[in-house]
């Protein structure tokens, strides 16, 4: 077991399984290079990590350290036998899965949280978990109009009328197709 | 030590100055190497001084001369306090981090076990996603904390807004680029575009297409005035129907793209027929394609779409009774481009082929046809047949070759 610490003063710690931990590529190389200490015994801190999303992490990494290692190119879609060389550029579609879709923050008075979770995906690499979070961001906004967006994302129109026109004109073909 | 000399340098180098042979050497990052060497000494002493109650702090620090600070700089200092020591990716050094003090991401290692000798710090590297991003996405900035938290979107650095964004379509990217100045940038990002038109267009270099019957390959640079040729192209592209047989939810049925999608090529030239607005412009992706005998009337233009440098080689329409494509009156401002046109009849069968051909054009047919390989393998007849006074083809990089018989055929006082 291993135990994590969040930037909360004081710090809050939750107990995590090593193998749960693991998924996290920055604590992995960590612990990778301190072998040899005892790291059961070595709480680690997270300065980047306050306590509300370190709870959220540890469960997400809970439920999924079992998950199989991600293989090199699953390509899910159907028959696909023709030009094996025509996807390789492509990477595998992110599908959310359906307990992912229960334990994201998607409430709205929730959308911070959704926000420093991808932080902390992001700083802790955890790249399945920020795939899927920036994954249901992106179904959230696609299809939806500038004014939704914004408010969506809490943002603010930084534009002047004027540059508001002629953005409008630049990007009139990606409407109309 | 040898470690104790060469960490005021970077990480990098103290790992090759460092004489011993290390464990983890293999690895990507060696910024913690001085260190691993100094755990094991101190976990050695742990372990065989058991009867002494272990303070491993002063094993660290008492007999060490500010050299020896530095050696151990990212050592666990087991003093008691719950945080031991900070785990921090490089590239957050740019930020200013929570004591306020600013770190230059060189000088930072030795600074901050100056400044504050008794909490130190593992400098951890991580192969962070940044890196793999190539350049365009390296002076994006790390993330700074907003002052009032009101728009957590301020919170989230570039790189996440990114991945967002490679998740998104063309439309959505569109109205994300009007929703203010940090996304329109991000929007443009020429990582995201490539992305993006790959998946729909699958050339390796954008395609250049700027009139009718005009379609070239461009690499970005020489594209003038043009920082995303990506997006670029693909708005060049766009009235294109896509005949790529089994990916139709690759282009129709999702919000945030309006393209269309055919399992034939039949089928697209009848939707063309059709459509008089907008240019008729099809993209033939890769495969071997058995059509009807195909007729083209219109100024219709067929362009094989295919990643890597030979494209003409990945897309093949090819019949084995009849001519396989016949360009007609009608046919001005047509254009065949990248692909492969073979007939191809059956060895055996006793059908006279002389008339037909891979290609003919006939009377008031003025077709571009464009780095096409065309060929021929009946033992009579022609690959290419161009009849009639009015039948003006321009035929440019193209290769006629491989035929049984004749490459090509001018008849009719064709010119």
């Amino acid at each position: 077991m291993i135990q994590l610490c969040s930037n909360d003063d004081p710090p809050v710690s939750f107990t995590v399984p090593r193998k749960a931990v693991e998924l996290s590529k920055t604590i992995k190389t960590m612990l990778e290079d301190l072998e040899g200490f005892d790291m059961e015994q070595t709480p680690i801190p997270l300065p980047n990590v306050d306590a509300p999303t370190l709870e959220l992490i540890v469960k997400w990494v809970e439920q999924h350290q079992d998950d199989p290692p991600p293989v090199e190119k699953p390509r899910v879609e159907d028959d696909d036998s023709d030009d094996s060389d025509a996807d390789d550029d492509q990477e595998p579609e992110v599908v959310i899965p359906e307990w992912d879709k229960k334990f994201l923050p998607t409430d709205d008075e929730q959308k911070n949280q959704l926000f420093k979770l991808l932080n902390a995906a992001n700083y802790l690499e955890i790249k399945p978990l920020l795939d899927i979070g920036c994954k249901y961001v992106a179904d959230k906004i696609s299809g939806q109009t500038v004014e939704w967006v914004r408010d969506y994302l809490n943002m603010e129109n930084d534009y002047t009328p004027e540059e508001e026109a002629k953005l409008k004109e630049e990007i009139a073909w990606a409407e109309g197709l | 030590m040898a470690h104790q000399q060469n960490a005021s340098s970077s990480g990098q180098s103290s790992q090759k100055d460092d004489p011993r042979p290390m464990r983890i050497s293999a690895r990507k990052e060696k910024r913690t190497s001085s260190t691993s060497g100094t755990s094991h000494i101190m976990v050695l002493r742990r372990r065989s001084s058991n009867a002494v109650v272990v303070e491993p702090q002063t094993v660290a620090e008492s007999p060490a001369p500010a050299g020896e600070v530095f050696g151990s700089a990212a050592t666990p200092s087991l003093d008691g306090s719950s945080c031991r020591y900070a785990l921090r990716r490089r590239r957050s050094l740019q930020q200013k981090d929570e004591e306020g003090c600013c770190a230059s991401s060189l000088a930072a290692t030795a600074d901050d076990a100056l400044m504050e000798p008794s909490k130190k710090r593992l400098k951890l590297d991580s192969p962070g996603e940044a890196r793999n991003n190539g350049a365009a996405r390296q002076s994006l900035g790390y993330w700074l904390p907003s002052s009032d938290g009101s728009c957590f979107v301020d919170t989230v650095p570039d790189e996440i807004l990114l991945k967002v964004f490679s998740f998104l379509l063309e439309g959505d990217l569109g109205h994300c680029a009007s929703v203010s100045n940090r996304f329109y940038r991000i929007s443009n990002d020429v990582g995201v575009w490539k992305a993006l038109y790959q998946s729909v267009f699958e050339y390796t270099t954008p395609l250049y297409h700027m009139v009718t019957a005009k379609f070239e390959f461009r690499e970005p640079p020489r594209w003038k005035e043009c920082p995303n040729a990506w997006k670029e192209s693909f708005k060049q592209l766009r009235h294109g129907v896509h005949v790529r047989p089994r990916r139709n939810k690759l282009y129709e049925g999702q919000k945030g793209r309006n393209l269309v999608h055919f399992d034939r090529l039949e089928t697209a030239l009848r939707f063309l027929e059709t459509r008089q607005d907008k240019e008729k412009l099809i993209f033939l992706h890769a495969g071997h394609f058995y059509p009807e005998p195909l007729v083209i009337d219109s100024a219709v233009q067929i362009v094989g779409a295919a990643p890597g440098p030979h494209v003409q080689r990945k897309i093949i329409i090819e019949q084995s009774t009849e001519t396989t494509l016949s360009f007609v009156d009608g046919a001005n401002g047509a254009y065949l481009g990248y692909c492969s046109v073979k007939f191809n009849p059956d060895k055996n069968s006793t059908v006279p082929h002389q008339l037909h051909y891979a290609i003919q054009v006939t009377e008031n047919a003025t077709p571009v046809i464009d780095h096409c390989s065309i060929t021929s393998t009946s033992i009579v007849g022609a690959a290419v047949c161009v009849k009639k006074q009015t039948a003006n083809p321009k035929m440019k990089h193209c290769s006629i070759c491989d035929c049984e018989n004749v490459g090509i055929y001018i008849t009719d006082s064709a010119q």
